[in-house]
């Protein structure tokens, strides 16, 4: 099978300096991959080079398709909620290529936007202000803006951040649901590991310069946690769930 | 002041009156993406290096003159050295439109690499500015008589050339604006997901910043300092404060940038007054008016 994103080799980061080395990634068509590291340690690097914003110092990055296959939501709160855009404003900016310079958006366009605005979940929210949203109604609506242009590949930067247990939990039903019902393949970046340890089938970890990817199998078996992380870090299960907690002591502390 | 007086005034500043309304119009559309880029300090930077493109342009003015009476009649290529030196001479505009567009290309660069964060750019940009137009007024001709055109401006002696003049290069920006709203708008909202989607940011934000430098190097002549960066912020203010959609937030704050300009113009000539203080004035008391509305709904 042909991946959608490659990476071989790649040296990535700004100017001279090199945030990580010798990065080789490939994402397949009806991935769900978990990009996941520390704050600082370079998953927005990695995430700029996939979406083509910087180019490798060295080695290559490479989307063999020549459209545009990725659909990106970024961190909700780098968007300025002092532009007065309703909901569907900013879905219909995912269309923006298509549509013609001057005056509204076609019908088609519409219903695409309404259609995308239904796959989200938030198909009532459609005429709302969007500063007055909550986060994850926010998140639902760039989750929306990505969708509509029908990509293949959905790249959500921090999508849970700083939101609530029911807000974490719904975002990432509905990514689950579009990866399992549209055959999306996922790249979702987060610094916990515990948001994409349930989901995710792949992990890479971004961490001192370098990327390494792991089946979720391999996470839960392996000691390369402790590794990763720099501490004693152990996988429980709870409930068909699995769960990273720092490893404890006798005394049920954290070591 | 009778009535007949007043209405012969307006009469007679009829294109002065026009030319207002259009500087107006055109910074209170560019003043909604000022403010909602959060680049206000950009814009009050821009109109005060402008201004000291015009005192620059006073200060250098006699001297072009004088270098071009004598070299016009002369041997090419000094006869050219005349020509255009005599053409600069009364030109203002070309020199502050030439500083105004260094200052865009120095503001526009995109953030990477920089030393200094783009607000203290901007920040040195507005201090050298100020302290240069100072200078260049105190060593002018006309000293404090530029100082006042060069803060209030000078819409009343407004020409029919100078108003064709204002009106196309205007009539450009607006059609910038009208072909490339949405790439515009996207821009400003999400640069990064712009970039993702194959938009060059980068290009697309010196366009911007081009327009908006073009606009306040030729509006700043006419309408002065005060008006220019008035009308880019008040309207804009009352737009946002009065309207929830971005259509509603352009035609609120064009006409209420409109309404204080022939207000302001007839208030001044009614009172014999500069035609800033009342223009700015009535855009504040337009903006209070908003405040109130939105506090009744």
């Amino acid at each position: 099978m042909e991946p959608l994103i490659r990476l071989a080799d790649a040296a990535l980061g700004y100017g001279k300096v090199r945030v990580l080395d010798g990065v080789t990634l490939e994402v397949y068509p009806g991935d769900y991959l978990g990009i996941v590291g520390p704050n600082g340690s370079g998953k927005t690097t990695l995430l700029k080079a996939i979406l083509g914003l910087i180019r490798p110092l060295a080695g290559s990055v490479q989307i063999p398709s020549s459209e545009h296959i990725i659909g990106y939501v970024p961190q909700r709160d780098t968007l300025d909620t002092i532009f007065p855009l309703t909901v569907l404003d900013i879905v219909l900016m995912g269309l923006f290529d298509t549509l013609s310079p001057i005056g509204r958006p076609a019908r088609r366009h519409i219903a695409r936007a309404e259609q995308a605005l239904e796959a989200a979940g938030i198909a009532d929210l459609r005429d709302r202000h969007f500063g007055s949203l909550s986060g994850g109604q926010k998140q639902r609506t760039i989750i929306a803006r990505a969708l509509v242009a029908d990509p293949k590949v959905l790249l959500l930067d921090e999508p849970t951040n700083g939101m609530d247990l029911p807000g974490e939990t719904g975002i990432l039903s509905l990514i689950r649901s579009l990866h399992d019902e549209r055959n999306l393949t996922v790249l979702l970046v987060s610094h916990l590991l515990n948001t994409v340890i349930n989901h995710a089938r792949r992990i890479a970890f971004v961490a001192n310069g370098r990327v390494e990817t792991l089946d979720r199998s391999e996470v839960i078996a392996s000691s390369k946690l402790s590794d990763i992380y720099g501490m004693d870090v152990e996988v429980t299960r709870h409930d068909h769930r699995y769960l990273v907690l720092p490893a404890a002591n006798e005394g049920g502390q954290p070591a | 002041m009778t009535a007949e007086d007043f209405l012969m005034g307006l009469r007679l500043n009829a294109l002065g009156i026009i030319g207002s309304v259009l500087v107006a119009a055109t910074c209170a559309f560019l003043g909604v993406y000022v403010v909602l880029k959060r680049v206000v300090f950009v814009g009050v930077s821009l109109a005060q290096i402008s201004s000291a493109g015009i005192a620059l342009a006073f200060l250098v003015g006699p001297w072009l003159a004088s270098v071009a009476h004598r070299t016009i009649h002369g041997a090419p290529p000094f006869s050219a050295i005349g020509i255009c030196f005599e053409w600069l001479a009364v030109r203002p505009v070309v020199v502050s439109l030439v500083v105004t567009f260094g200052a865009v290309l120095l503001f526009a660069r995109p953030p990477t690499g920089r030393a200094l964060p783009r607000e203290a750019s901007i920040g040195i940009g507005y201090v050298l500015a100020s302290a240069l137009s100072l200078l260049f007024i105190l060593k002018s001709a006309k000293g404090m008589e530029d100082v006042r055109e060069l803060l209030d401006g000078s819409v009343v002696a407004l020409g029919a050339a100078d108003l064709w003049a204002l009106g196309a290069v205007f009539a450009a920006v607006a059609a910038v604006h009208a072909l490339f709203y949405k790439q515009f708008l996207f821009v400003s909202f999400d640069a990064e997901m712009a970039a993702s989607r194959g938009y060059a940011v980068a290009r697309w934000e010196m366009l911007f910043f081009v327009t908006l430098g073009a606009t306040i190097a030729v509006a700043i002549q006419k309408a002065g300092l005060l008006s220019v960066f008035a009308m880019m912020l008040l309207p804009a203010a009352t737009g946002l404060v009065a309207c929830r959609r971005m259509a509603g937030v352009f035609i609120v704050a064009v006409a209420s940038a409109v309404v204080s300009a022939a207000v302001g113009f007839a208030l001044a000539l009614l009172w014999d007054l500069p035609v800033s203080p009342p223009t700015i004035g009535t855009s504040a008391a337009l903006l209070a008016g908003a405040y109130l509305v939105r506090a009744g709904r």
